[in-house]
């Protein structure tokens, strides 16, 4: 006997994630245009991003636009979904997926990609892009994964790279014009900023199998805001019905980095550097801490330190909501100071030193040293912390045997700063994670090889032995999940029947190490024909990569030059000490303009 | 201090008690209700719920005390303008101490839709009533059931609550295993302090508040 919603609701694990309602939801109305964001995740994450806030915000200012959401129901609920033939619906007007005229996808993580299929899927969707019709929403992907869309153009009919304030907008708007899908889907290509459409562009392989280019051979350009300060933002957050991984208001304080990191592939595609107005961001803070109720506030950004007006903005905080609790999550460890906290329970600190020795920074352009770490730990321990979270990137290019040594000398310097204080109530604690290394698009790195299971495995062996020690714990990831990942970043457009044979297999929430279904994984590429070494493997500088057909700006040849630096242990440094030329300052860039102006 | 009644319908028989308890602390900083905080190393807004009613089970009579200086009237005003759908206080009163309503709530009245039709008589005659616990044990639950008796389409029962409760859907379960049954709707209608009174009754309503 098939059962009506209500009665799955009582069967299935946290049913609030399925009944929308949040507190600040606005009423659901029959929008000239409908547009779904989908999330593939589960609510509690997709509940905690910004993106898809600001997108929901923007595509609220097109005329008539209705906006709604869906997170990817965790498996207890998609099966009973599924059992009783009941399609997916959006959250607020609890109408099924299909009946919306557009479905946005975030894609924030590449093991988010069976998810996708998972949602269409449960929503009655047919997942090729090929094989749905009119009589189907169209489907759009944005998020920093779609700088590579290769692997997931055979299932998206748009996607939109960049920045979405403002060509989110126009797409509504666009969409209201426009009589047919294909109309649709060809003017968009021809008018909106940073708009991809895989059917019109066709991949052209050569005889060895890899990419010859592409047709027509005209680059996508990724759409910027340039005034962040004056664009949208939104000033309520949906309260969520269930705690979510982030409970607080979030205030993004600027955009892109000035660091370049040289494995970060945000710190490049989020150039150039855009810092909000600090007077404004207070009103927005002050919104949302009082429509919301959180007491705690986020100021995020890839590297917080570094927005100019902090040391006005943390005190214009704390006078307008001195109630607030405020939290720096990406406080890089040269800019820590004693009065930032990066959350509000003082338990433990997280500092990213990503490589065991000077040299290795070097190499990586992570301009961190160690008297800055011993300073940073220093003042953490002042300030009452007595656990310390360190992350280390395992595989980077040119690392040897005793760059992993240098984790532990690092560790024995933090424990020297801390045996060296007096009156420790508790012992330290110090916890080592390691992740392996991912060669991502649009980095100095693109084209290096990630290493083997076997040289992974070894590195782990190597620091398990050299990391055996009282009070401090050793976790790294499971390599098979980084190898996708890697597989998936770097992926071209045949790499899409993967994702579809593993989602056939069963594959749904790869992100969570638990559920990742290894042996299907393997199973999936071994049916597709596919040898994931293939995309592991090093590329050649002359080589034709998946991407080269979005362009977000940054020449190659700088990241070629960059990549020369890096075999030459040699930084570059922050583009707060002059402009490196990476390519921005030739299209937008308010860093680089500043330091003209400056010179003259 | 207040003690407030309030809803849990319309979705929010979904939320969980800690999520309850997570909504109930925004709606007073929403509504500008200042709610006194505990005194301790992560300081907390002093906030007392009843017992936790099991998710997906809705109610019109949840309580819960709260250490505010707020009077009642402006308290029922400030939270339901603030408050989630579904949560809404019925009634506020003002009392001069905590009164620990977790402990104090003994028994609730449920009303139970969903059920074939059975002789609810059989229910309270019979010696024994085994139901199978969420830990999967049985166990005989037969001096929990103060009352059971059909109204309306439904049946209402009047069962254990606080900490030697029966849970309605544990007890329900069980019905619906021996009678039958479709699509089970419980709300929870009343709770009683000891002497079948409600918990209204152990406020000392001749004191006056006192002006902070």
């Amino acid at each position: 006997m098939k059962q009506n919603l209500d009665e799955i609701l009582a069967q299935v694990e946290k049913p609030a994630r399925y009944i929308g309602g949040e507190y600040n939801e606005p009423e659901p109305f029959d929008g000239k245009f409908d547009y779904c964001i989908c999330f593939p995740d589960v609510y509690e994450v997709g509940m905690s991003n910004l993106g898809i806030k600001i997108v929901a915000e923007a595509v609220r200012g097109a005329e008539g636009a209705y906006v709604d959401r869906c997170f990817a129901p965790w498996p207890d609920f998609g099966e009973k979904l599924k059992e009783n033939g009941i399609e997916l619906y959006a959250l607020g007007n609890k109408k099924p997926l299909k009946t919306f005229d557009m479905l946005g996808f975030s894609l924030q993580y590449e093991m988010s990609y069976t998810n996708v299929l998972y949602m269409l899927d449960l929503a009655n969707i047919p997942l090729k892009r090929e094989e749905r019709g009119e009589e189907y929403p169209i489907i759009q992907a944005g998020g920093p994964c779609v700088c590579n869309p290769e692997p997931m153009a055979d299932f998206i009919d748009i996607f939109t790279i960049g920045d979405g304030e403002e060509n989110m907008r126009r797409l509504a708007e666009l969409k209201l014009e426009c009589n047919s899908k294909a109309e649709f889907l060809r003017r968009a290509a021809e008018e909106v900023e940073g708009v991809y459409v895989p059917s019109l562009v066709t991949v052209i392989y050569g005889d060895d199998g890899k990419i010859k280019g592409f047709s027509p051979d005209k680059k996508i350009k990724k759409a910027i805001c340039r005034n962040l300060s004056d664009a949208v933002y939104p000033q309520k957050f949906l309260v969520p019905n269930i705690e979510a991984v982030f409970d607080r208001a979030i205030l993004e304080v600027m955009r892109g980095c000035y660091r370049g990191c040289r494995f970060c592939q945000a710190g490049f595609l989020y150039r150039p550097v855009r810092e909000r107005d600090k007077d404004k961001m207070v009103e927005t803070a002050r919104s949302l801490v009082c429509t919301s109720g959180f007491d705690e506030l986020s100021l995020n950004s890839l590297s917080t330190g570094d927005y100019r007006y902090l040391r006005e903005l943390i005190p214009a905080l704390k006078e307008a909501l001195p109630d607030v609790h405020m939290a720096l999550p990406s406080l890089r460890l040269d800019s820590f100071e004693g009065d930032f906290v990066q959350e509000s329970r003082k338990s433990s600190l997280t500092f990213a030193p990503e490589a065991g020795t000077q040299r290795l920074r070097d190499v990586i352009n992570k301009d961190v040293t160690e008297e800055e770490i011993t300073r940073g730990v220093r003042l953490a321990f002042e300030q009452g912390y007595t656990g310390i979270k360190l992350y280390f990137m395992l595989g980077l290019p040119t690392e040897t045997d005793d760059d992993l040594r240098g984790i532990r000398d690092i560790v024995f310097k933090i424990r020297d700063v801390y045996s060296a204080r007096p009156n420790r109530l508790r012992g330290l604690r110090i916890s080592v994670s390691v992740s392996t290394f991912i060669p991502k698009p649009f980095t100095p790195f693109q084209w290096e090889r990630q290493s083997s299971r076997g040289e992974v495995e070894a590195k782990i062996a190597l620091l398990r032995k050299e990391l055996l020690l009282k009070g401090v714990s050793l976790s790294w990831n499971d390599y098979s999940l980084s190898e996708m990942e890697a597989v998936f970043a770097r992926g071209d457009r045949r790499t899409g029947k993967v994702i579809e044979a593993a989602y056939k297999k069963g594959c749904i929430f790869d992100g969570w190490s638990n559920i990742f279904k290894t042996e299907e994984w393997y199973a999936a590429f071994r049916e597709c024909g596919i040898d994931p070494s293939d995309y592991t493997r090093e590329w050649g500088e002359d080589e034709v990569l998946p991407w080269d057909i979005i362009d977000v700006f940054v020449d190659k040849k700088f990241l070629l030059k960059e990549r020369r630096l890096a075999y030459e242990n040699k930084v570059t440094g922050s583009c707060k000490s002059g402009c490196k030329g990476c390519g921005l300052q030739n299209v937008y860039c308010p860093v680089s303009r500043e330091a003209k102006v400056k010179k003259q | 201090m207040i003690v407030f009644k309030y809803t849990k319908n319309d979705g929010a028989e979904f939320i969980s008690h800690l999520d309850t308890l997570r909504h109930l602390n925004k709606t007073f900083t929403r509504g500008g209700i200042k709610v006194k905080m505990s005194q301790g190393f992560h300081p907390h807004m002093l906030i007392f719920m009843s017992s936790p009613i099991g998710v997906g089970l809705k109610s019109t009579a949840e309580y819960c005390t709260v250490d505010t200086d707020t009077p009642p009237a402006e308290f029922k005003e400030k939270f339901n303008a603030a408050s989630p759908k579904g949560i809404k206080c019925v009634a506020a009163y003002y009392t001069p101490k905590n009164i620990n309503l977790a402990s104090a709530i003994i028994k609730a009245k449920y009303y139970i839709e969903g059920l074939n039709v059975f002789d609810a008589e059989e229910v309270l005659s019979a010696k024994e009533f085994i139901v199978t616990n969420k830990r999967g044990e049985s166990l005989n639950a037969r001096d929990k059931i103060f009352s059971f008796s059909r109204r309306g389409d439904g049946y209402e029962a009047v069962l254990a609550a606080g900490n030697a409760s029966l849970r309605p859907d544990v007890f329900v379960a069980a019905l619906k295993e021996r009678y039958g049954g479709g699509h089970i709707r419980i709300i929870k209608e009343e709770s009683f302090v000891a002497g079948d009174r409600p918990p209204e009754s152990l406020i000392d309503l001749s004191q006056e508040q006192k002006t902070p």
